[in-house]
């Protein structure tokens, strides 16, 4: 599943790597976007659901993972569409959810974080508790029990695919596991999140008071 | 010029008549309409008797008396503020799951339904 918004440059190429690779049902989660995007990815073999007006990143997620939910799929892999991640490790993503494992997958890639990102994660890391490398990849496999804990209307809350998600399934005692796979560097356009300083800082402080809000409460857990 | 009592009582009457008006109108929600009028009887009481205030300001021991209506005015502005931007995310949350469900219900229908896609 790939959630788009104004990617006509990019969603193709995107689709038709996850052709060559997988057999799988590729649904593209069109949110309001403005330029070709759906057809694009019409003309490419995807299935394609348009959102009536921009709901975020998160929500486009969410939308396609509802969809598949009514569709009785019991696996979602979100990918982003601009062509960063690589669908060679489609396979090795949802090996540990197959496999009845995990109920998440997180897709990785050490390497592609500079030293400040790696730093920014690490303070998330130590105040969220999560023991997580990489908590902003949207390169991510859900499997069943995660799909119905990302449809609450507690997850329609969030605004991005990271930190707030995560946290709400290792709240809900989901087991995360991350692996290994290959990113690209970005074709075409820059980081929804990252785009400008003040974006950064938005999206940081936000992000950081979730963290802070939703720290489980080991009392709070044991009384329910 | 106007007696001070007669200015604030003039105040209250008429915000105290838009409440009613407005609920008259069916512009505000009956739910809503309890507290507003309540609150409208409160201005209309402090603006008809406004020396009620100081004999409350000096029954807690506050040395001027308009202050105690101005704080009290701004605290309950504020919580008002506060649970406005609680409901509206509420409604946010609400909306996009009602969105989400309806592009979903489009889709699985245009799946039965090929023709109908427009």
């Amino acid at each position: 599943m790939i959630p788009a918004f104004n990617e006509e440059q990019t969603v193709m190429g995107v689709i038709l790597g996850i052709k060559k690779e997988v057999d799988w049902d590729i649904l593209v989660v069109d949110d309001n976007s403005i330029d070709a995007t759906v057809d694009e990815a019409h003309s490419a073999g995807a299935m394609t659901i348009s959102l009536p007006t921009r709901t975020g990143a998160w929500r486009a997620i969410q939308t396609g993972i509802r969809y598949a939910k009514s569709e009785k799929y019991n696996i979602v892999v979100t990918m982003d569409a601009d062509g960063q991640h690589s669908a060679k490790s489609l396979k090795d993503l949802v090996k540990p959810i197959l496999a009845n494992q995990y109920d998440t997958a997180i897709g990785v890639c050490t390497n592609r974080a500079n030293y400040t990102r790696k730093l920014t994660w690490k303070v998330f890391r130590k105040i969220s508790g999560l023991s997580l490398e990489d908590i902003t990849s949207g390169y991510r496999a859900y499997g069943a029990s995660s799909i119905n804990i990302l449809l609450s209307p507690e997850a329609t809350m969030l605004t991005f695919q990271d930190l707030g998600v995560l946290m709400l399934l290792s709240n809900e005692r989901q087991k995360i596991v991350e692996t290994e796979v290959v990113m690209f560097e970005r074709n075409f356009g820059i980081s929804k999140i990252y785009s400008s300083w003040i974006a950064i800082w938005v999206y940081l402080t936000q992000t950081l008071l979730l963290c802070i809000a939703k720290i489980s409460m080991p009392w709070y857990r044991n009384s329910e | 010029m106007l007696g001070y009592n007669l200015t604030s009582g003039i105040l209250a009457v008429i915000v105290v008549g838009v409440i009613f008006w407005l609920i008259r109108k069916d512009h505000l929600h009956p739910k809503k309409a309890l507290g507003w009028v309540t609150i409208a009887c409160a201005i209309g009481v402090i603006g008809i008797f406004p020396r009620l205030s100081d004999w409350i300001a000096s029954k807690l021991g506050v040395g001027y008396p308009p202050t105690l209506v101005l704080v009290i005015s701004i605290i309950l502005i504020f919580l008002k503020l506060l649970r406005l931007d609680a409901a509206r995310s509420q409604e946010d949350k609400k909306i996009a799951i009602l969105t989400q469900r309806l592009v979903v219900l489009e889709k699985r229908f245009e799946n039965v339904n090929p023709k109908n896609k427009d």
